[in-house]
């Protein structure tokens, strides 16, 4: 959400010194700090009677990543809950970890963790958490790929078509005596024209 | 200090059972038998862990030191799947996380595109959605208290209880045609009308429903045995409970009244009379009781509803198949039977979501389990399991 967006909202409180929370279209309260705030501001959340971690969220962006965290509060008379917002560059993944105000970050920054690749500094555990310890990559990041994905066809036919004409004829026989299960097919997959293996052709 | 006073018991114990064996002449001393820890290893294939969950439980004579939990077994890459389909395609994943409700799954993923999108619901909609999604807890309910009962040995209230869930699952499939993976709840209001006669046979069933829940309650929560295993065990308090991110049932047990019907009223509820259930020890039994309370009020709300639904649309007008919101932010949640079930969807102004986050409940409870039955028995663990109720559809997304 544009910074526009957010100072066009009237509805807003002073949680504490520096500390405010703004109403958003669509998700309700809204606390948006810089990473290195992100700690203090918790705490100030936490001080201010919000008790109850829900979850943390990424968002991929080309450049940087953004962490929404929901918090409720069991104590307050009104305005109950605050996403709080930050974001952190790919190029250095690290924010403060919420574990020491919240128990309940554990699990939660763990899957943020495991399918973004965020590194959440003094978390006590931060092991993959789905995906086995093993595995390679961050598969909710939007440039993620591996042998397994097929992704939907989205009108791309065209391109797909001009991608396949493009390859090299020899390419083809090789990569697909490398991989011994993937369909052997260019052309049928721009025929399909509803399913394609992302390893073997739809590759940039 | 609990965890340690337990252990002294079962060391006492011991040493009871190492002045028999050393009576019997099978040991020569008691110094020889010492108490070792051992990991157990619980699943990831076990009939009482509801589904496919792995812990590893250290356990030091029967007392329960520390539990690993490993999950993971059942993740389907929802989320990732979410980016790759259109808004409306998407409606039926849900239906897959939490299976036993999917009714409220639904609910949740379309209110919160409805969010995103400035979608107004039709009031006949919003009235059918509390009627189903009331259900729906009534039913996830009911198949908790028949696996709590299961769990503890009460094998015949699982076919009384299984028997009132066909009732709800009758009344689905007369709705949509669906028993368990519905699709009903649609971006902007429901698939289809209530067919004829569908209102008075609902309204027949919890009827029936709410002269029969005394002696369901008197069937299991009443049992003596039940009472016994159940009574005192992994209590919780409300401090701990809101640390560990608890939400829905096991919340409400320990005194905190966090109910997302009443904390951020959505839908109809404003005008339903309904309590919110609370319970203030914590434990098993608490987590236990207030599900069969929880029916109670949800037959309470859907009578009201029966006799409040207006005439009119089902859908809102104007919503295509593939839609394309403004790029912008959505949040939408419902208090499921399990808890606070979110989505967090995010447009960036094309056909499809450009990141869906799921919000379960299940995860957030399952969290809870080391902190809630470390120190307690072993054989007790599987019940404290059981009072979380969660559905790893849902943990694992």
């Amino acid at each position: 959400m544009s910074d526009e967006n957010i100072m066009n909202q009237g509805n807003s409180e002073e949680i504490s010194a520096g500390i405010k929370i703004v109403e958003e279209k669509g998700i309700g309260y809204t606390l948006t700090v810089e990473r290195e705030d992100l700690f203090k501001a918790a705490s100030a959340l936490k001080e201010a009677g919000f008790d109850l971690f829900l979850f943390v969220s990424g968002i991929d962006y080309p450049e940087s990543i953004k962490l929404t965290y929901r918090v409720y509060s069991s104590k307050r008379q009104n305005k109950l809950a605050v996403m709080l917002k930050t974001e952190v560059p790919k190029s250095d993944p690290t924010v403060d970890s919420l574990v020491p105000l919240w128990s309940a970050a554990n699990w939660h920054e763990r899957e943020t963790y495991d399918l973004y690749g965020v590194i959440f500094k003094g978390h006590p555990d931060l092991r993959r958490i789905f995906l086995p310890q093993d595995w390679v990559g961050y598969p909710l990041r939007k440039d993620y790929s591996d042998d397994h994905m097929t992704v939907m066809d989205d009108g791309k036919k065209d391109k797909d078509k001009a991608a396949a004409k493009d390859k090299p004829a020899a390419a083809a026989p090789k990569e697909s005596a490398e991989k011994q299960d993937a369909p052997e097919q260019p052309s049928d997959i721009a025929d399909a024209n509803e399913v394609s293996t992302n390893g073997s052709d739809k590759n940039e | 200090m609990s965890k340690l006073e337990e252990m002294k018991i079962s060391n006492h114990n011991l040493s009871e059972l190492e002045k028999d064996l050393a009576l019997n002449g099978e040991v020569e001393s008691t110094e020889d038998i010492v108490t070792e820890e051992l990991a157990i290893h619980f699943g990831p294939q076990h009939p009482s862990a509801h589904g496919v969950f792995h812990a590893i439980f250290h356990v030091k004579g029967e007392v329960v030191t520390k539990i690993e939990p490993d999950i993971g077994y059942l993740h389907r890459c929802f989320e990732k799947i979410a980016e790759n389909r259109t808004y409306t395609q998407f409606i039926p994943y849900t239906d897959r996380m939490d299976y036993v409700a999917s009714m409220t799954n639904n609910w949740a993923y379309c209110m919160a595109v409805e969010k995103l999108a400035g979608i107004e619901v039709p009031e006949r909609a919003e009235y059918i959605r509390v009627i189903v999604g009331e259900l729906q807890r009534i039913a996830s309910h009911l198949v908790f208290l028949s696996t709590a009962g299961s769990e503890a040995g009460a094998l015949t209230p699982f076919v009384y209880f299984f028997d009132e869930r066909e009732g709800i699952l009758t009344l689905y499939e007369k709705i949509c045609g669906a028993r368990l993976t519905y699709n009903y709840i649609r971006i902007g209001g429901v698939r289809a009308d209530a067919p004829e006669g569908w209102l008075d046979d609902t309204l027949a069933f919890v009827t029936r429903l709410k002269k029969r829940m005394y002696d369901y309650d008197r069937l299991v929560l009443g049992n003596y045995i039940f009472k016994k295993r159940f009574i005192g065990v992994a209590p919780f308090s409300a401090e701990q409970a809101l640390d560990w991110g608890l939400t829905g049932p096991p919340l409400r047990s320990t005194g905190v009244s966090y109910d997302v019907r009443r904390s951020d009223p959505y839908s109809v509820y404003p005008r339903l009379e309904f309590d919110v259930v609370v319970k203030y020890k914590g434990d098993n039994y608490d987590r236990a009781c207030i599900r069969s309370d929880e029916i109670k009020q949800s037959i309470r709300i859907i009578e009201q509803a029966i006799e409040q639904i207006p005439e009119g649309p089902v859908k809102a007008d104007g919503i295509a198949k593939v839609f394309k919101p403004a790029a912008g932010e959505g949040y939408g949640h419902v208090e499921s039977p399990k808890g606070d079930l979110g989505f967090y969807v995010v447009s960036d102004g094309t056909t499809k979501p450009y990141r869906v986050k799921i919000q379960g409940p299940s995860f957030g409870n399952l969290q809870a389990l080391p902190a809630m039955s470390e120190g307690t028995y072993i054989g007790d663990v599987v019940l404290t399991l059981g009072t979380l109720d969660p559905v790893f559809g849902e943990v694992d997304r």
